[in-house]
């Protein structure tokens, strides 16, 4: 009696941890683990052809088809946000100079290129997580932190700040970082919205197709190189990414992608 | 209050309920649909359960009485049928990442809004 | 969990509403129910029967309609896999995990006994709790073992793909025909073929060992079909 109360108080605990963890793997561990537990449950409730079947299939089934549908080892995962020009969607496809990179390095090194768009703030995070391997799409080298390694800059950038009317957000002066997606700014911009924010000089190229009138634009002191991020834990994976992009300058193919990209 | 079966589960329905509304991944609601079934079958079986009864099992001893084997069976199929409509459910996740690139789930709706307009 | 500044709302107002509405069910949830249910008759179906499994006697005998829809339900789940997962995404060959004597040789040991098991569950569905369902999905289990541990082609050439439709449609087939013959001959509700022998042995159970064996081998087929074409489509294992 006192074991059945005791799982049952456990069950609830179990729930809530696997629905919050941060990573998809963690999740479907937690819920293989709940769904033991649940079979014990039904044991001490005395329904073993009920406990027999939900270990046979919630247990072991379901969390193996989960692991299954999930793709992981044997590629490079890539985890970016959205910058016209460097990596973007277009349609079907997806074009930019950092894709072409990306796509150039993943050939050269046998591996299986998979992409992910993550909103911007989050890019970061998920490479120091353990999530994805590269961080694309505008990081900057000034943010990548300790647990990545950012790869040689292949292209200067500058900083802008562009300041929006009636920005009634926080005190604070100085624009924030970009957060979400890029393509919630365009929008913004478009409906002439509120805006506050810090941008990289692709993404201030892109927004200043549409009208910035309304907008205060200053660009911000510094110099900066557009980067990949990649995790410290794939060693290999970043000396072949400087490998390549040694190589890549060397032979003059750099300036031609990124004449195509930017003239 | 007494912590039976039936609390538990009512517990279990309301965090998959916060979990599928509240984590944008698809996998993750995925998995928090599959714990709204789960409790649901949780509380079936525990409607009338005494754990001091036997299992559904007859021996030829004597022994307490049997709990109600009805829920039981029901439940058995519930779970198989709950194993294979996940399946093709993650059939269609997989097919979603693989076109959209994400599983975040609001930018594929956006995505999706996208190209009804264009 | 990610939030971005205008969706800052959502959280508090997800977890009142949740919560009004689990403290509604809370509420009005009636325990007692309609009244103590009736457990002498589920009883008789297993004397009726000769088995001694009385959740396999309900669902196998007197609630066979149940059962049979939910075999169908599985199957056209396993068709739905199979459609979706088509030959275009799939990859040529799968890849491996590398050749790690562990894994061999725990595989060579647990590889027969998950099978056994799986096969035992089935077979000694009605004198103990098992039954088709988890015997099968037992050995669905074992066979993704044997496709980590020995590859998925090498498995996959064993049991060809082709070959395993045609069984699997000819049990759901057999499995309707038996069912329609039980009512065409008139023994109302669905109820066996075989007598009963005696209970506790395993020749009884009337009819419910033929079910059982018919659905365990279909839930065995219908679960390494799925995982397969999931690692096809994976490309690895």
């Amino acid at each position: 009696m006192i074991g059945l109360t005791i799982l049952l108080v456990l069950l609830p605990v179990l729930a809530a941890a696997a629905l919050t963890q941060r990573r998809r793997s963690s999740a479907i561990i937690a819920m293989g683990l709940f769904s033991f537990t649940l079979a014990g449950t039904y044991f001490l409730l005395q329904a073993p052809d009920v406990a027999i079947t939900e270990s046979a299939i919630g247990a072991a089934l379901v969390t193996s088809i989960y692991v299954l549908a999930i793709r992981k080892t044997g590629r490079i995962t890539v985890v970016a946000s959205e910058a016209p020009g460097l990596l973007q969607r277009e349609a079907d496809r997806i074009t930019g100079l950092e894709w072409e990179i990306l796509e150039r390095v993943a050939r050269t090194a046998g591996l299986d290129l998979s992409l992910n768009f993550a909103p911007n703030e989050d890019v970061i995070d998920a490479v120091r997580r353990g999530d994805a391997d590269v961080a694309a799409g505008g990081v900057l080298s000034a943010d990548c932190g300790d647990g990545i390694l950012g790869t040689g800059p292949h292209l200067p950038t500058a900083r802008y700040a562009v300041r929006g009317p009636r920005w009634a957000g926080p005190s604070d002066p100085r624009a924030g970082p970009l957060r979400g997606y890029f393509s919630d700014i365009v929008e913004t911009v478009r409906s002439r919205g509120p805006l506050c924010v810090v941008l990289d000089l692709a993404r201030f190229l892109a927004l200043s197709r549409y009208d910035l009138s309304a907008y205060d634009v200053e660009q911000l002191e510094g110099s900066h190189g557009y980067t990949f991020g990649v995790s410290a834990a794939r060693e290999d994976l970043h000396r072949h990414f400087a490998e390549e992009l040694a190589r890549m300058r060397e032979s003059g193919e750099l300036d031609r992608m990124i004449a195509r990209y930017f003239p | 209050m007494e912590i039976n079966g039936v609390t538990v589960s009512i517990l279990l329905f309301g965090i998959a309920l916060l979990g599928l509304i509240l984590r944008r991944d698809l996998v993750v609601k995925l998995l928090a649909l599959g714990l709204i079934n789960s409790s649901t079958i949780l509380c079936l079986v525990s409607l009338h359960a005494r754990p001091d009864g036997a299992a559904p099992i007859l021996q030829t001893p004597s022994g307490p009485e049997i709990v109600d084997p009805l829920p039981h069976a029901m439940v058995l199929s519930a779970i198989v049928i709950n194993f294979a409509i996940l399946a093709l459910a993650l059939v269609f996740v997989m097919l979603l990442v693989e076109r959209y690139h994400t599983t975040d789930s609001q930018r594929i709706e956006r995505e999706t809004s996208e190209e009804e307009r264009s | 969990m990610t939030r971005s500044a205008s969706r800052i709302r959502l959280l508090p107002a997800a977890i009142l509403l949740v919560g009004a509405f689990c403290a509604a069910l809370w509420l009005t949830f009636d325990y007692a129910g309609p009244g103590e249910p009736d457990i002498a008759r589920w009883i008789d179906t297993a004397h009726t029967t000769g088995s001694i499994n009385v959740v396999s006697a309900i669902y196998l005998n007197a609630r066979l309609f149940d059962t049979l829809l939910e075999v169908l339900v599985f199957s056209v789940a396993v068709l739905g896999v199979r459609f979706y997962l088509d030959e275009r995404g799939r990859r040529e060959s799968v890849e491996s995990i590398p050749e790690s004597h562990v894994l061999r040789l725990s595989s060579d040991l647990l590889l027969p006994l998950i099978l056994l098991l799986g096969i035992y569950l089935t077979v000694y569905g009605h004198l103990s709790p098992g039954g088709g369902f988890s015997g099968g999905a037992a050995a669905g289990t074992g066979l993704l073992l044997a496709a980590i541990a020995l590859g998925a082609d090498s498995v996959a050439q064993r049991f060809h793909e082709s070959i395993l439709e045609r069984v699997e449609w000819a049990i759901l087939l057999c499995v309707f025909f038996l069912a329609g013959i039980s009512a065409a001959l008139g023994r109302t509700p669905l109820t066996d073929l075989l007598p009963p022998g005696t209970p506790g042995r395993l020749a009884s159970g009337g009819s419910i060992l033929l079910y059982n064996i018919l659905i365990g081998a279909k839930v065995f087929i219908g679960t390494w079909v799925m995982i397969h074409h999931f690692i096809q489509h994976r490309g690895e294992i």
